[in-house]
Parts: structure tokens; sequence; C-alpha cells
């Protein structure tokens, strides 16, 4: 069977989603959930892990996972109690599990020492505080048993009970059956009833079967189907008697889980490169479909409903194909978020502090690129948080705080994107030191007009890091700069707000993919722009009356009583203002998220495009401000605007240039 | 050659004994839980089943229970494969006349002398 290998990688893969199932429950249960639902449901994540691996042979995690559902059973059974002593010990289990599971797929040297030691307590726990009895022996015995005690004849009685033929079995199969495994005589025994009392469902009489040089294990794995039926006396026992762990699941009778909505979905296994060519090429559809839409609208002259009819239809069926194939690379965020719960342990006990960590919005889905590319900026920001923001249980205490720090992370989507947010309740950022280091390390020119919020994110700055002690977490120069980096390079953005003795939040937004935009074109000077729609909040008609122009050549634009800044388009790329610059009557406006809502000056709009997104990086090099670029329907080729770091960098030029006249004055 | 309704909620162990009565020479009918394999008996007419019983939906307990009151199912062979080892279980089993009580891990050849000795 050539196809073991894969189903044991299809086993593995379960594994993994069962094992983060368990760590929810865990978790749930450290948060103080004891209802049966998530106990059941903890039992059964174990109980199937262990049956799979005994199934696969993997003796190492089936003999720990045996141990570790002895207890899981006896805690839904109320026999142990989940608390504080026991808790830490299944965790502790979950996570040898993992590293079982790791050893079994990739081999490597298992930690047999920590193995045993965990399997100890776990035992501990199952035997009420009795020495550990070991893990009990598998099933598999029943294999492995040596067949020395073959006899020479062996009488068998059967005696089938009431309901042997409901419930599906046979007399006359069975002797035939029997037959093949040296049956040599069979005599019926038993009184016949009156005719009128006979049932003929019932078998009121039994065998006695004899047997010739047949293997008592083969006679025991003849008869053992026919236990729940039938009484069978007289197989010999082979050495040990069937050792199947009786004490094992006292299961109660509606032990039967339901499972919070984790049906049975069939799913296929695609390697991620075939994916990615659909996507490609669905991408190129898009283009071409949008090209012949436009040059069909060229050519044409007069109306052609049924051509325009069908174009729509393409147009509307190819949108539709593309999200289909783009929610192939969807999945939800958990499979992320579900690893922080252990970091965060694991982190409490090299770090010496108390915090629990509360996870929401697992479900939200992302494309599988950016999951992948967010566990090590996840990690980092925890870390740091730990590290930094979180104080030791004392320090808290005699801040007036709970012993233990709360991490919160979340998750949602926000139009076309997807917002983290990681909050902690630590000391916030020490804004003195901050500048004080971006000072000293010559990050920053002067401290004068930094708002505390630019002062929060001076942490994202290469090479700074406050950490006055190198600590093996998270104090090695390289912090939350690589973060942001990793981000930037996801197309995300990130920012750091903090209120000092109270804690600091970190948000990450990013696309939702790397592959698609939803776009606004609009028309500058000529050329043609994409704005990503999910920013464009609306467009105004500019008139005199509702500008103002600043003394410092800030134009602002008048909205429902409030002022927004307004930009020309060359001017946020550093260019000279045109000649034509005035004769604008339009402006799109952009919400930032970190600037608040800014206007852009265009000359027209085009319209709202799906555009499929080029990197400039493979093909040019990475332009701040520019997220990318794309081909219209036209051939042509237009930039996706980043509005937001491009009006970062405009605040940036204009903070840089006075200060300069200031030096040099 | 017979026809086996093979039923388990975990796609690695359901495939495994798919596989098995596959190469056994069986056609296999495949259900991931008890309502599934509530609606396979009633299309497939299969000669055993094979199911496991802690599942989703319906489990194999329950299904075997609703399979004895069809026409379709009453003196079929159906055979729970299960770590379960519960004696309260066992008794359950034996009230709604399941077959047999086969523990896992399975040994495919022990799989296949069961269907031909049941069949």
């Amino acid at each position: 069977m050539d196809q073991d290998e894969d189903y044991k990688d299809l086993f593995f893969t379960e594994c993994d989603e069962l094992l983060g199932e368990l760590q929810d429950h865990l978790t749930q249960m450290n948060d103080g959930e004891r209802g049966s639902e998530v106990l059941n449901a903890a039992f059964r994540a174990v109980h199937s892990i262990k049956g799979g691996a005994a199934a696969f042979g993997l003796d190492a995690l089936t003999n720990f996972t045996h141990g570790f559902e002895t207890v899981m059973d006896d805690c839904r059974a109320g026999r142990v109690q989940v608390d504080g002593t026991s808790l830490p010990v299944l965790l502790r289990a979950s996570d040898m599990m993992l590293e079982l599971l790791e050893h079994s797929r990739n081999g490597g040297a298992l930690r047999q020492a920590e193995v045993h030691v965990v399997a100890q307590s776990l035992a501990a726990l199952a035997g009420g505080g009795q020495p550990p009895a070991g893990s009990a022996p598998m099933d598999d015995d029943l294999q492995d048993e040596p067949d020395e005690a073959t006899a020479d004849t062996v009488t068998v009685q059967f005696r089938p009970g009431r309901t042997f033929l409901t419930s599906g079995h046979d007399p006359l199969r069975m002797l035939r059956s029997a037959d093949r495994i040296g049956l040599a005589e069979v005599r019926i025994a038993g009184d016949l009833p009156a005719l009128a009392d006979l049932d003929p469902l019932a078998c009121p009489w039994s065998w006695t079967m004899s047997f010739v040089e047949a293997e008592s294990a083969t006679l025991r794995d003849f008869f053992s189907i026919y236990d729940l039926c039938a009484e069978i006396d007289g197989i010999p026992t082979v050495g040990a008697p069937p050792s199947i762990p009786m004490q094992i699941a006292k299961a109660s009778r509606n032990a039967t889980p339901p499972m919070t909505g984790l049906g049975y979905t069939k799913s296929l296994r695609v390697p991620l490169d075939r994916i990615d060519r659909l996507v490609n090429l669905v991408g190129e559809i898009v283009i071409t479909q949008a090209t012949v839409a436009q040059e069909m609208s060229q050519t044409r002259q007069g109306s052609d409903d049924m051509l325009e009819h069908s174009i729509d239809a393409l147009s509307r069926q190819v949108r539709e194909m593309q999200d289909s194939v783009m929610a192939i690379r969807a999945q939800p965020i958990k499979s992320v978020f579900s690893r922080m719960p252990r970091i965060v342990r694991d982190l409490c006990a090299t770090l010496k502090r108390e915090v629990r960590i509360e996870v929401s919005g697992e479900d939200t889905e992302v494309d599988t690129s950016v999951i992948e590319e967010l566990v090590e900026p996840l990690t980092h920001m925890i870390r740091n948080a730990m590290d930094h923001g979180i104080e030791s249980p004392e320090e808290r205490l005699a801040a007036g705080k709970p012993r233990d720090g709360v991490l919160r992370l979340t998750a949602q989507h926000r139009g076309e994107r997807v917002l983290i947010t990681l909050e902690d309740d630590g000391r916030g950022i020490d804004r003195d030191r901050v500048v004080a280091v971006a000072l000293e390390r010559g990050l920053i020119a002067t401290a004068a007009g930094l708002s505390t919020e630019d002062i929060d994110n001076l942490i994202f700055l290469p090479g700074f890091s406050t950490a006055s002690r190198v600590s093996s977490v998270s104090g090695r120069g390289v912090g939350m700069d690589v973060v942001k980096r990793k981000i930037q390079a996801l197309g995300g953005r990130c920012l750091t707000r903090s209120t000092p003795g109270q804690g600091t939040r970190f948000q990450v937004t990013l696309p939702l993919t790397l592959a698609v935009l939803e776009g606004m074109i609009v028309e500058v000077s000529g050329e043609r722009y994409v704005v990503p729609l999910s920013a464009v909040i609306e467009a105004i008609q500019l008139c005199e009356s509702n500008m103002e122009h600043l003394h410092n050549g800030q134009v602002l634009v008048a909205r429902r009583g409030e002022y927004l800044p307004v930009y020309e388009l060359p001017e946020l790329f550093g260019d000279d203002l045109p000649p034509d610059a005035t004769r604008r009557n339009m402006a799109i406006i952009v919400d930032t998220e970190t600037s608040g809502q800014v206007g852009l000056l265009v000359d027209r709009l085009i319209g709202q495009r799906q555009v499929v997104l080029k990197g400039l990086e493979a093909n040019f090099k990475p332009i701040t401000g520019i997220s990318g670029a794309t081909i219209l329907g036209d051939g042509r080729v237009a930039l996706i605007l980043d509005v937001p770091s491009l009006i970062e960098r405009q605040k940036h030029a204009r903070r840089q240039q006075p200060q300069h006249r200031k030096e040099t004055a | 050659m017979r026809r086996v309704l093979a039923v388990d909620d975990t796609r690695s162990m359901l495939g495994l004994l798919v596989e098995c009565l596959e190469d056994g020479g069986h056609t296999v009918f495949a259900a991931s839980d008890g309502r599934e394999a509530l609606a396979a008996l009633d299309t497939h007419r299969p000669d055993i089943v094979i199911t496991d019983l802690n599942m989703p939906n319906m489990t194999g307990l329950e299904f075997i229970e609703a399979a004895r009151q069809r026409p379709e199912g009453r003196f079929v062979p159906m055979i729970l494969l299960t770590t379960e080892t519960a004696q309260e279980l066992k008794d359950e089993a034996r009230r709604i006349q399941a077959s047999g009580w086969l523990c896992k891990p399975f040994d495919p050849d022990q799989i296949l002398d069961l269907v031909d000795q049941l069949t």
C-alpha cells in the first residue's frame, strides 16, 4: 500500500488541526470555561489523535497520547478537577504532543526525559495522586503475541443471543467461515421450544464446535466479532488475556460530543503554485476582458444591445471567477493566531511574567501568502510587548495593577484590508527615553515638533532599541524595524499608540490579498493613476467658496464644516507644481488611517475597476508611495498610489525643510 | 467481492479503511458520518458496514440503531471500528444490535478476513 504515506501526511495535517483545536479548548479552560462541551471537545481531539497515531504505528505518540486521553476522560467525567493544578499539566502535555508529532513527522532527537516527566505528571493526575502506573500497553498486543499455544483440539461453546440474527449474523455463514479455520465437528445443543413458541428470529440452541490445529489467536479473532451477540466459552487464552484497557474510557453514554460547527467539509490539497498560476491567468483574463470591452465600445457605432449585454455578462462572470479563485487562497488567520498562546506561555516562563492572551477574530480570512508571512512579525510584536511592555508581577502589583498582564490580539476586516491589533496593559512607551535614544543614535535631529504619536512610532526606526540589557527574547537590536519592514513588504502599515502606565497598542493593516485590488482610476495631467477604492471616501467639486489657502501654501477644502488638506499629486511626488495646478476643480477625499482624511486633486474620474496588481519590486524597484502598477483596459500602465505613505513622505519632507533652514540660519 | 460501506469522520482513517477494502477487491462506499452513512445505506445497499463510533452529526451507534429500523439495514452485518472500550458503550452497541465491536488500530488482513467471515 504505497499510498499509506499519503494518508500519513493527511493524518499529520489533521493532527495539526486537532492540536490547534485542543490548544483552543485548553485556553478556554484556562480562562475559566469548564462546560462539558469544551471538555468533551478537548477529549475528542486527544482521542482522535491517539486513534490515528495507533493506526499509523507511531508508538511514542500513541503511548503518550493514551495517558493524556485517560486524564482528559477523567476530566470530563469529573474524576479529575480542571484547576490550577491540572491545567498546567494539560497544557504541557499538549505542547509535548506537538513535539512528539513533530518527531514522528520529521524524525530527529526526542527529549525522552521530558516526555517521561510529562507522562508521569499525567499519570499522577489520572491516578489521583497514586504513583504512575506507566503508560498502559496498547491493543497492539493482539498482533504481537506469540502463538506458541497451539492446542490440538479446541472445543468452543457458542450460544447465540436472541439478537444474533437481527444483529446481522448468519449461522450458516459463520459455520462456513469456521470451516476455513479448522472446524472439525459441530454439534447442536439445547431444547427446541414448542413450534407455536418458536421465534423465527431468535436462536434457542447452541453449538459445540470442535477445532483441530487452530491457533488460539485465530480462534480469538474469529469469535471476538460475535462478542456482542453471543456467549462464547472455551477459547484458550494465550499468555496475557487480550489487554484491552477496559478501564480507560468509562465514557458516559452521551459522550459523543456535539462538535462546535466543525462539520466535515470535503477538501482537496493542491500545491500553491498551481493556484498561483490560476490566479495569474485569471488576472490576465481580467485585463484582456477589459481591453476587449473597451475596444468594442470604440469600434462599435450605434447600439447593439445583445453584444452589450453579453459583454456585461462576461465581465460579471470574469469577476466572479476572480473572486472564486482568490477565495481558494484565503484561509482563516486562526492558523497563525492559534500559535500565539503557546508562545506567550513559553515567554512567561523565560521572562518571569504572568500574562494571558485573549484572541478574537480568528476566523477572519486572509490570503495564504499573507498568513505565512505574518507569523514572524506577530511573534516579534508579542515578544516585544512581553519584554518591554508588560511589567513583572511585582512591579504590576506595586503600580496597583492586577498581577497578570493581558495581551489582546484581534483581527477584523476593514474594507479591503485586514486590521490586526495587539494591545497590552503594560507600562506603555517611555517617550523621554525613546526621544533620548533617537537623538543619541542620530535617528532624529531634534525632538521639536514631534507629536506623542510621532515619538511612539520612532521605535519602528531601523537600529532603534531601548533595551539596555540584551535579553534572549527581544533585545538584540533587531526590533520593531524588522516588524515594520516585514509588514511593509506585505503592502501593510503598522503604527503604535501608547498611554503611559496603561499600555500600548500596535495596529497592523494588511491587504487581504496581494494580487488584485478594487481601484478608482483618476486622471492627473494626462496620466492615469489608481487609488485603492477602500481608501476613497468621496469626490467633491472644488470652487473658490469651499477652498482656503494657508500662508504656507497649504490648500484646504471645506467639507461639511471641517477643513481637509488637499494635495497636488506632483507635489506629493516631490516635483514642482505644474502651471495648470490651479485649474483642477475636483478632489477625491482619501482616508489615510494615519493622518486622517486628505484631498487629492485630480482632473477627472475615469471610473472604478478591479485591477491586477503587478509589483514594482520585481520589475523595477520599490518606490515609497507607489504600491504597484497595473495594466488598464486600453493597454496603458497606471501606477497604484499608496496615499498614506505619500502623505507621510510629504510630512516628513516638510518637517525636514524648516529644520534645515533653522540650522543654517 | 462485496459491497462495503465504510464510515469514519477522520479522513485519514477513512482513507486507510477504504484502501484496505479496495485492495481486498471489494466495492467500497465511503461516508463521513452517520447521516451520510444512512443515506448511503439506502442508495448502495451494502453487504456489510464498518463504522467509526465517535462522529459528528450522527454517531456510529445512532446510525446503526436507525439503520436497523429500515428494511435495507435489518440483516446487514454492521461492525463498529473504534478506539473506545467502555463497557457501557458495548452494552449500548449490543442493545441496538450492532454485529460486532472491533478495536482500532485495525490490521488490514483482519478486516478483510472479517468481511469474508460475515458476508
